[in-house]
């Protein structure tokens, strides 16, 4: 017996969009136990009291929900480990966050909390804010970049370039939110140990956190794969600084997961003051391949430090094996 | 997963499945927990490694001319668990029937 055929419409239909919560490495093993568990019902209707079909749909959406958060637990410290775009955007989010709840316990009450808010933009941070961006990006040591390779990964629904540029849009928009907020905790802190002088210590610590979280941002967005937008690694010496006039010397960094190169010279010359990307062709993929983990329970030998229980969850979202 | 942080649901369910009850609508009916609590509770089980779960025997599924189920059993550490708990919540003891059918798989062989 096919189990498609053993649930009726409205379950079917649940099933496709409830479905859908569940993350996709698990999808098809949940569906398939739902529509066993769904049959089971419809066989026993009469027999079964006070478990209608209501309740079973009611077991099926927070089994779904459960195994949906789950996905984005794992997701999420995934991405974080991994220093992904995603990962980034994550952290600066629970930063912001954070300062919120240091906020409100400072303030005492919602509405405290969003006067403090207010005065500390109109106040400070509106006057500020342009300025500071202005000193952060004109200090930053943002040099262009060169790529070599002309093809750049265009299979996706956006290219590489626009990528590129929304997310660092949206981490400097990101940066500069927990920045504000950062520096309304200071505020608000500074002004209820501070008879004097509040307004100066608001003043400087919006102008500092502002300008070097931006900086940050700009910084950070240096050193991350032109491809998957994470973070590079593995930065290796090239070349002797004694030869300079001779050859290129300078540092290398890596995609851990073989998209490219960045070459970063020591010393920047009118002939050279730009970092160069060189892209990696398929040809070297095998360099990447997943690697086997090995050793004791939650280490991996990739270099991943894994809690027991999230171990499975890795392991099934990345197919790496693990070898006894 | 300590006995310290057994809960009452928990506790049932593992009883359940020591029992022999073994896929959640079938825990379901014998324990009266709710369907929300137990399929969840499940996954967390099996995620925190005390229950595994397999999938019948297509063969014995179309026998019976239904379709295959999930079957869930205790580990080892289950077994454990299951124990602490019957000893924390005494009264579990009588409040379920070991299942009429033994099944052979009950618990994860050593």
């Amino acid at each position: 017996m096919r189990a498609g055929e053993t649930v009726g419409n409205v379950e079917a239909w649940l099933l496709r969009g409830l479905g859908w919560v569940v993350p996709a490495a698990r999808r098809e093993d949940w569906r398939r136990e739902w529509r066993a568990e769904l049959w089971q019902m419809r066989g026993a209707t009469d027999s079964v009291q006070g478990f209608g079909k209501l309740s079973l749909i009611w077991g099926m959406t927070a089994d779904a929900a459960w195994l949906g958060m789950e996905g984005l637990r794992g997701w999420l410290l995934w991405s974080v480990r991994r220093r992904s775009a995603g990962g980034c955007l994550v952290e600066l989010l629970a930063l912001s966050g954070l300062s919120v709840c240091l906020e409100w316990v400072l303030a005492g009450s919602w509405r405290v909390m969003e006067g403090a808010l207010v005065r500390h933009f109109l106040g400070c941070f509106l006057f500020v804010a342009l300025p500071g961006l202005f000193v952060a990006l004109v200090t930053a040591a943002l040099r262009p970049r060169k790529c070599q390779s002309k093809r750049m990964h265009v299979h996706r629904v956006l290219s590489a370039g626009v990528r590129w540029r929304l997310f660092l849009g949206v981490k400097v928009g990101v940066t500069v939110v927990a920045a504000f907020l950062g520096s309304a905790v200071v505020a608000v802190a500074a002004r209820r140990v501070m008879v004097f002088g509040a307004d100066w210590v608001e003043l400087l610590s919006t102008s500092l956190m502002l300008i070097l979280s931006v900086k940050w941002a700009l910084e950070n967005q240096e050193r991350r794969c032109q491809h998957c937008l994470r973070m590079l690694s593995q930065p290796t010496r090239v070349g002797m600084a004694s030869r300079n006039f001779l050859e290129w010397n300078g540092t290398e960094l890596i995609c851990a997961e073989g998209h490219g190169l960045l070459h970063v010279t020591e010393m920047h010359g009118s002939w050279c003051w730009y970092d160069v990307w060189v892209e990696l062709d398929p040809t070297w993929q095998g360099l990447f391949r997943p690697q086997v983990l090995r050793g004791g329970s939650g280490v991996a030998q990739s270099g991943f430090f894994l809690l027991p229980g999230w171990e499975a969850e890795f392991l099934r979202q990345t197919g790496l094996r693990r070898q006894a | 997963m300590t006995s310290g942080k057994l809960s009452h649901s928990v506790a049932i369910l593992l009883r359940a499945l020591r029992l022999g009850y073994r896929f959640g609508f079938e825990i379901m009916e014998a324990t009266g927990l709710p369907s929300g609590t137990v399929y969840p509770a499940l996954r967390r089980l099996e995620r925190d490694g005390l229950v595994l779960s397999d999938w019948e025997a297509e063969g014995v599924a179309q026998l019976e001319q239904r379709p295959a189920r999930r079957y869930y059993r205790l580990t080892a550490e289950g077994l454990e668990a299951e124990e602490a708990g019957t000893k924390r919540y005494p009264l579990l003891s009588r409040l379920l029937e070991e299942k009429a059918t033994t099944n052979a798989k009950l618990v994860e062989a050593p």
